[in-house]
């Protein structure tokens, strides 16, 4: 009976020592050869895919990193199925196929991240710097430029998103920096060239303003008496005796200044060659002193027929009068009808120097235009 | 002796059944991913972006862990790190959400702030334009300047659209843009009425 029992015993001692066996030789085999899973590609795609997005390549390579992460995808999507597999009959060669492709995209979204933002910074710095020269030389055109000029009523909207791309841009917001920039760039070189246009076609006098105010200087030499000369555009009114200048006050001009007067009601002030016919004084004029020019003069008269012939103005627009240089000036703004306005204090001075018959040239400006917007510029 | 090894044997099946027996932390995991894509939704992404890339990487990591886990042999497998990491990561995820909250707070009282300014400031140039010199010396420009308040008008309600939307951040660009225009003008109209003054 004894003998029966140990022998049992012993079959079940042998019977456990195989099953031991048997189970350590089977997780060997299986260890041997079942494939090695894709754990360090797969890191590794990972940390490339951390590092492009570190790197903004989720704005900058937006493409080239949702495809490395799609190809991560794959690659998990793969090593889940086979995980889920008999360890013997895995295969991760997809997986470790999408991984690697990850990790080749994530690199290159990564480098393209980099160098697009680089790029585009200093695109944004130099466009901004770019803008904000042009807006600041449309600026200085525009403080004198007429009140109601078109220049002036677009500019302000423009400016305000100039400003809003610099902020977004100090924020490291490249992207809305970039959007705000193309939206305004096509206005700021409308803007400049109607400007530049404007200045140009205007300036295309400057020659004969010039030769006017050495006449007047001449002039005023020749015959040791007062000349006088309006430079609309650095708002002066400059007096010239026996051929220097003595005297220089500021003016104020016709709201519509820019450009020679066409016509009656244009509140332009006209440009030419005029001489005082009549001063005025007390009740002869509301604006305390004032010396009457004969304008239209013969020029004016010829340049209004030609523009009426040539359809440019209506049939019966009159071509107006009682241009004045008189007081009430010093309000700061172009305010009068097409006339040159002095404080009453420089009245005074200019009244009791001039005399009827004195010449009066009107000029757009005598500082050359490029030099007119540096100066300004170099101001600012 | 054959008792001993009886024994032993016993315990090495017990152990290796209880450890096969180890399964992913599938609703922490499921926990955590909720909490980054909730994170995404308030916007987490926009205002503490390097923060929240660190957590959907960690999340990622966490995947990683979990496969990794699941490829070796059953009786190897052990997920009670993982399941701690995917605890720290949504922790961490509700944290980030507070902070994006308060950052988002921050540049929204800073955005109602500056457009209060704004508003006042814009009040104030209307008033001074009312009392700005008319006539014809005068109407001119005040319509110049008239223009430039209907732009900051215009401006103050795309402001408000955009504190609707909750994008706080386009609306700070604008506020702040706007309030120095608004000064500008301001300025140009006191400038004008105190020459006016003076004559």
């Amino acid at each position: 009976m004894a003998g029966r029992k140990q022998q049992k015993r012993k079959a079940i001692l042998k019977w456990t020592i195989f099953v031991i066996i048997a189970i350590a030789l089977t997780i060997v085999a299986v260890s041997y050869f079942s494939q090695k899973p894709p754990v360090d590609i797969i890191e590794s795609a990972r940390k490339a895919i951390a590092e492009a997005r570190k790197a903004e390549a989720e704005i900058y390579s937006k493409e080239e990193l949702e495809s490395a992460e799609i190809k991560w995808q794959e690659a998990m999507e793969e090593w889940k199925i086979n995980n889920d597999k008999n360890p013997l009959f895995r295969d991760y060669e997809t997986a470790f196929k999408s991984a690697s492709e990850a990790i080749t995209l994530a690199e290159a979204a990564k480098v393209k991240s980099v160098k697009i933002k680089a790029e585009l910074h200093e695109y944004i710095q130099k466009t901004i710097k770019s803008l904000r020269i042009s807006l600041i030389s449309i600026q200085t055109v525009k403080e004198i430029l007429p009140l109601n000029h078109p220049v002036r009523k677009r500019i302000t909207p423009v400016l305000l998103k100039l400003d809003e791309a610099e902020s977004a841009y100090n924020r490291d917001d490249l992207i809305t920096a970039r959007k705000i920039i193309d939206s305004i760039n096509t206005s700021v070189e409308k803007l400049k060239d109607q400007t530049a246009d404007l200045l140009d076609n205007y300036f295309k006098s400057y020659p004969e303003w010039v030769r006017l105010n050495e006449e007047m200087k001449q002039w005023s030499k020749t015959r040791s008496a007062v000349s006088l000369v309006v430079d609309k555009f650095s708002r002066k009114c400059i007096v010239y005796k026996s051929g220097k200048k003595i005297r220089e006050f500021d003016v104020e001009l016709g709201i519509n200044w820019l450009g020679d007067k066409v016509q009656k009601g244009d509140k332009a002030t006209p440009e030419g060659k005029y001489s005082i016919t009549v001063k005025k004084s007390g009740r002869n004029t509301i604006y305390y002193k004032a010396l009457l020019i004969n304008f239209p003069n013969a020029d004016d008269r010829r340049r209004f027929n030609q523009q009426k012939s040539a359809g440019n103005i209506a049939r019966n627009a009159h071509i107006g009068s009682a241009i004045e240089i008189h007081g009430g000036g010093g309000k700061g703004i172009d305010w009068t009808d097409g006339c040159v306005a002095l404080t009453n204090r420089d009245m005074d001075n200019l009244y009791a120097l001039c005399s009827v018959g004195t010449p009066v040239a009107i000029v757009g400006s005598l500082t050359p235009l490029d030099k007119l917007l540096n100066s300004t510029q170099e101001i600012k | 002796m054959k008792k001993i090894l009886l024994q032993i044997f016993a315990v090495v099946l017990f152990a290796a059944l209880a450890t096969s027996c180890a399964k992913p932390p599938q609703t922490e995991l499921d926990a955590a991913k909720a909490a980054v894509e909730s994170a995404k939704a308030m916007e987490t992404n926009r205002y503490l972006a390097d923060e929240f890339v660190a957590l959907e990487d960690s999340l990622n990591a966490a995947n990683v862990a979990i496969e990794a886990q699941k490829s070796k042999m059953f009786l190897s497998r052990d997920y009670k790190a993982i399941k701690e990491k995917l605890t720290v990561i949504a922790t961490d995820v509700e944290a980030l959400k507070a902070r994006t909250e308060e950052r988002k707070a921050q540049v929204r009282t800073e955005v109602q702030d500056t457009l209060v300014v704004l508003v006042a400031l814009i009040d104030e140039d209307k008033a001074l334009l009312a009392k700005a010199p008319k006539g014809k010396e005068g109407k001119e420009a005040l319509e110049a300047i008239q223009n430039d308040i209907t732009v900051l008008e215009a401006s103050v309600n795309e402001i408000n659209t955009l504190i609707a939307n909750g994008d706080y951040m386009t609306a700070q660009d604008k506020t702040a843009a706007s309030k120095v225009k608004a000064e500008a003008i301001k300025e140009e109209l006191a400038t004008a009425i105190s020459k006016t003054r003076r004559r």
